[in-house]
């Protein structure tokens, strides 16, 4: 609620005060900082370091040539890289040097900064667009930082490239038009996160708690039931962060990228990732898969590709085995449709290709869910009554018809069913009178409205859970 | 169209701004910012304590932010509208609201009902045995009426109407059904065996002169519901969850097994419907039950000035909101002790206030009702009986159930002490010493005598003492 009503609230009233594009800058990056530093101190410090880091590199990558450009391009991306690797994978590869020689003896507690995996990636996308001479590196270091820092992406994506903003830090145009988009974007997410995604969360918890005895004894419909609100719960919660990204970014007149497109309703696991946070897959695409030579080098090469891109896709969403398999599991997928199903997957109606999709989806999340090897296996198991579990319970039978409602309606979140009923609204509107009455009472209403839904659901809802702060 | 596309835009950026500015404007509303919250019956954040510290490594940020939502002026009403909303959720006359682990298996206990030879099986009839206890003589006093609380220099309590002193209370996972609600029993092995064994270091430390009693509460849902349904919601039998722990404890030690009696009376008015407590009604059997392990014949309910309470909305409404409860409160009825209504209590701050066993919550909020019992949960009360004078002395552990249950032993000691287990900062061996108390009585429902949570603190008040080798 403080973030929504105190620093959104002052940083939208300050932006839009200040006179020309400079203050509005300087006013975004103080507000950044301040952001940043809410979380601690020592992440800016952090955060400053990187960028620091990559402002000098940048400028000397411009100005060098050859063996020299690239040797600096590796050693940037290599202490961005290192950094990344001591806060978020310190603790797991101590863990298994641990398992393995029974040393060291007492693991270090590093806590992981706020949004280091968002803003480390958008770094090495900046250096590595300046050695390719994509964009033209910026001169003046605040600028970098600020792009860098934006509060409204840096915590949960979408990653975005310098060159998706460049022109925008130096002039940009706030209209009524965009405002109006973004208040829409923003309080649309913020719906999603708050009212529904934390909701299903309840859900998702109701039969996914406790240790492994203790997930063994639940009823098999409650663990279908838990797995299917967690996957609503994890797309409206990670697209929502999006959602309000992109809508603070059009309040301000940025133009950040779109990080999702609806995808459960994705036709194949390549589509599925083309429509799943779609700024990170670019990501691994265009500065891991392509450089390492993609599908050029023969097919042997290219699932050697694939398989380090999506090793280092599961590691990248948290330092656990889990998203290892997590990544493997969808390296597996992705192989099976590109190098075995080939086009005759293609001839499929795309009706049950959307639909065959979903039971792999739904698993990759269970996959996801626990990292506790013992666990995940003991729900698989459960899943279909293999751990002498019941097929279902009172409490698995209550809790659906207590929540059916709400996870129908996030389901249909999910689905671009609303945008595309608002979107032929809109195009009646323009010669029926009552359909543009309805149109624009709903488009005045409906933000005020969503935003007062999530006061509700924030004001009295201490379960707010962050999926996303590992990475 | 264009023309008429950008009013709508302006007219609804101004809505979307007025709106977030007059919430804005709200929050700064510091004054008006609520320091309990009566739904949630609890103190709400309270504002943190800036620290260099706190500040560099972002847990002042944190706390203010929970402080910030958490006590936010319009928070009650905003609460009220996502309840609202999430009516809207499906069918929710009947749910189940998880927050337990699943229940061990509750291991077989040798011997069967009564492995020790020592508790009989409950019943509610009095014992015909003829009484030996101090009751004689107070049951013919005539009842005591209500006197005002001392006035003396005493400070005033914190809470004269009973609203909120104490967090929130652990209720676990709950079944509703249309206007009442039920708190579900999951066994815990470990919980329970440490439960008895902590009653078994407390035997050995106080010494058999001291008699000890152990009477685990039956949660609502084991007593009120058809075991099937528990079953089927992989709840515990309550009644073989006492046994096991009964099993487990040292002859000389009385384990209750009140189950028994309470399934007998689930007609009545032993459970509130829209709170996780039992009635002073359930209470009072599980007090025969007492009167009849020790020997002594109860007071009759008749004997009792009774004292009713209205409107009572307690903790299970304030979980669902639910409008069926809203429309049908509970009612709280208590039992004035005859001997005296008077008692002193030391509170959290450590003073001591003079107050009333029953008091009156008339004017209270529709949630701190059952306020009304023995000042509420507070680390260390006691009475003194005038009516009596042979020196008696018991001292009741207790959690809030227990606080429903208290008066019904003012009657029968001169003195009566009773301390919250959560909260009482001494030793149970040193205030049986200093007070010569000759029962101890454990009054804890199941909940706590079956979570090692609550266990944990338990045994603070018998220090573990190496034993010699």
């Amino acid at each position: 609620m403080i973030f929504v009503f105190v620093f959104f609230a002052v940083v939208i009233l300050a932006h839009t005060l200040c006179r020309n594009m400079t203050a509005k800058n300087i006013c975004l990056l103080i507000s950044s900082l301040i952001f940043y530093s809410w979380a601690s101190l020592g992440f800016t410090a952090i955060l400053l370091f990187e960028t620091v880091t990559c402002w000098f590199f940048a400028l000397r990558i411009d100005r060098s040539s050859g063996k020299a450009r690239r040797g600096l391009l590796a050693a940037c991306v290599a202490i961005l890289l290192a950094i990344l690797c001591v806060f978020k994978y310190t603790g797991f590869l101590l863990e298994n040097v641990r398992f393995f020689t029974g040393f060291p003896q007492t693991i270090p507690n590093i806590v992981l900064p706020l949004g280091i995996s968002f803003y480390t990636f958008q770094l090495i996308s900046y250096v590595a667009d300046v050695y390719r001479g994509d964009v033209t590196p910026q001169r003046k270091f605040w600028k970098l930082l600020l792009y860098a820092s934006l509060f409204h992406q840096c915590v949960a994506g979408p990653i975005v490239r310098y060159g998706d903003i460049a022109e925008e830090l130096e002039e940009r145009w706030v209209t009524t038009g965009r405002i109006s988009q973004g208040i829409t974007r923003f309080t649309v997410g913020l719906a999603k996160k708050a009212v529904l995604a934390n909701s299903c969360a309840v859900v998702a918890d109701a039969f996914f708690t406790g240790d492994a005895a203790a997930l063994a004894s639940r009823p098999a419909a409650g663990l279908w039931l838990s797995g299917l609100a967690f996957m609503l719960q994890i797309y409206l919660d990670f697209s929502a962060y999006s959602d309000m990204a992109l809508g603070m970014g059009l309040m301000c007149g940025f133009h950040y990228p779109e990080n999702f497109d609806y995808p459960y309703i994705a036709s194949s696991v390549t589509d599925f990732w083309r429509r799943w946070h779609i700024s990170l897959s670019s990501f691994f695409r265009d500065y891991v898969y392509i450089p390492l030579g993609g599908n050029r080098r023969g097919k042997g090469r290219q699932a050697l590709n694939l398989l380090i891109v999506w090793l280092l896709t599961g590691l990248w969403h948290g330092a656990s085995w889990n998203y290892i398999l997590w990544g493997l599991y969808f390296f597996v997928f992705l192989a099976a449709e590109k190098f075995i199903l080939g086009g005759r997957l293609e001839k499929i109606p795309a009706f049950v290709r959307r639909i065959a999709l979903l039971p792999v989806i739904y698993f990759c999340w269970i996959i996801f869910k626990f990292e506790d090897f013992t666990a995940l296996w003991t729900v698989v198991k459960g899943l279909f009554c293999l751990n002498g579990n019941a097929a279902s319970n009172l409490a698995a039978e209550l809790t659906f018809k207590a929540n059916w409602i709400l996870l129908l309606v996030s389901a249909i979140a999910c689905t671009p069913l609303c945008k595309a009923a608002a979107g032929r609204l809109k195009e009646r509107a323009s010669g029926n009178t009552a359909a543009f009455w309805l149109y624009s009472a709903l488009e005045v209403i409906h933000p005020a409205a969503l935003l007062l839904l999530s006061a509700m659901a924030l004001a009295g809802d201490s379960y707010n859970p962050f999926i996303y702060w590992m990475f | 169209m264009e023309t008429k596309q950008k009013k709508i835009y302006r007219i609804k950026n101004i809505v979307f701004f007025a709106v977030l500015g007059v919430l804005a404007v709200i929050g700064t509303m510091w004054f008006l910012r609520p320091h309990v919250s009566e739904i949630e019956k609890r103190e709400l954040t309270p504002f943190p304590d800036p620290t260099l510290t706190g500040v560099l490594d972002g847990s002042f940020a944190k706390d203010l932010g929970q402080w910030y939502s958490d006590t936010y002026p319009l928070r009650e009403q905003l609460i009220s509208g996502a309840h609202l909303i999430q009516s809207l959720y499906g069918n929710r006359s009947e749910q189940i609201i998880i927050k337990d682990n699943p229940a061990d298996e509750i291991p077989d206990v040798p011997g069967g009902d009564d492995p020790q030879g020592g508790a009989a099986p409950a019943s509610a009839e009095p014992s015909e045995k003829p009484s030996e206890a101090p009751s004689a003589e107070p049951t013919a006093a005539p009842p005591t009426s209500t006197p005002v609380p001392t006035p003396d220099s005493t400070p005033e309590p914190t809470l004269p109407d009973g609203t909120i002193s104490t967090p929130g209370e652990v209720m676990g996972t709950i079944y509703v059904a249309g206007d009442s609600a039920y708190s579900l029993y999951y066994f815990s092995e470990a919980g329970a065996t440490r439960y008895a064994n902590f009653i078994n270091r407390a035997h050995q430390a106080l010494g058999d002169d001291v008699q000890i009693y152990s009477i685990s509460i039956p949660l609502s849902s084991g007593v009120m519901l058809d075991q099937s349904l528990m079953d089927d919601v992989g709840a515990s039998d309550q009644r073989a969850a006492i046994e096991y722990m009964n099993s487990l404890m040292e002859p000389g030690v009385h384990g209750l097994n009140i189950y028994d009696t309470m399934k007998q009376h689930n007609s009545q008015y032993i459970y509130f419907r829209t709170d996780h407590h039992w009635t002073a009604l359930g209470a009072y059997y599980a007090y025969v039950e007492l009167c009849r392990e020790k020997g002594v014949t109860p007071h009759t309910l008749d004997q009792f000035e009774q004292k009713n309470f209205e409107g009572f909305l307690g903790t299970f409404y304030s979980e669902t909101r639910s409008d069926a409860m809203a429309a049908n409160p509970d009612t709280v009825t208590a039992y004035v002790p005859m001997g005296t209504n008077s008692m002193t209590f030391v509170g959290h701050d450590g003073a001591e206030y003079s107050w009333n066993i029953i008091s009156d919550v008339e004017s209270s909020g529709s949630g701190s009702k059952y306020y009304c019992f023995s000042g509420s949960d507070q680390p260390y009360s006691y009475v003194h009986n005038p009516q009596i004078t042979d020196g008696s002395a018991c001292v009741v552990i207790k959690d809030s159930f227990g606080n429903a249950f208290v008066p019904f032993m003012v009657d029968h000691y001169e003195y009566t002490y009773w301390i919250d287990f959560r909260y009482y900062g001494g030793t149970l061996p040193d205030l049986v010493r200093e007070k010569g108390i000759g029962d101890v009585i454990f009054c804890l429902n199941m909940y706590n005598t079956s979570s090692e949570g609550a266990v944990s603190l338990l045994e603070d008040l018998v220090p573990y003492i190496e034993p010699v080798t």
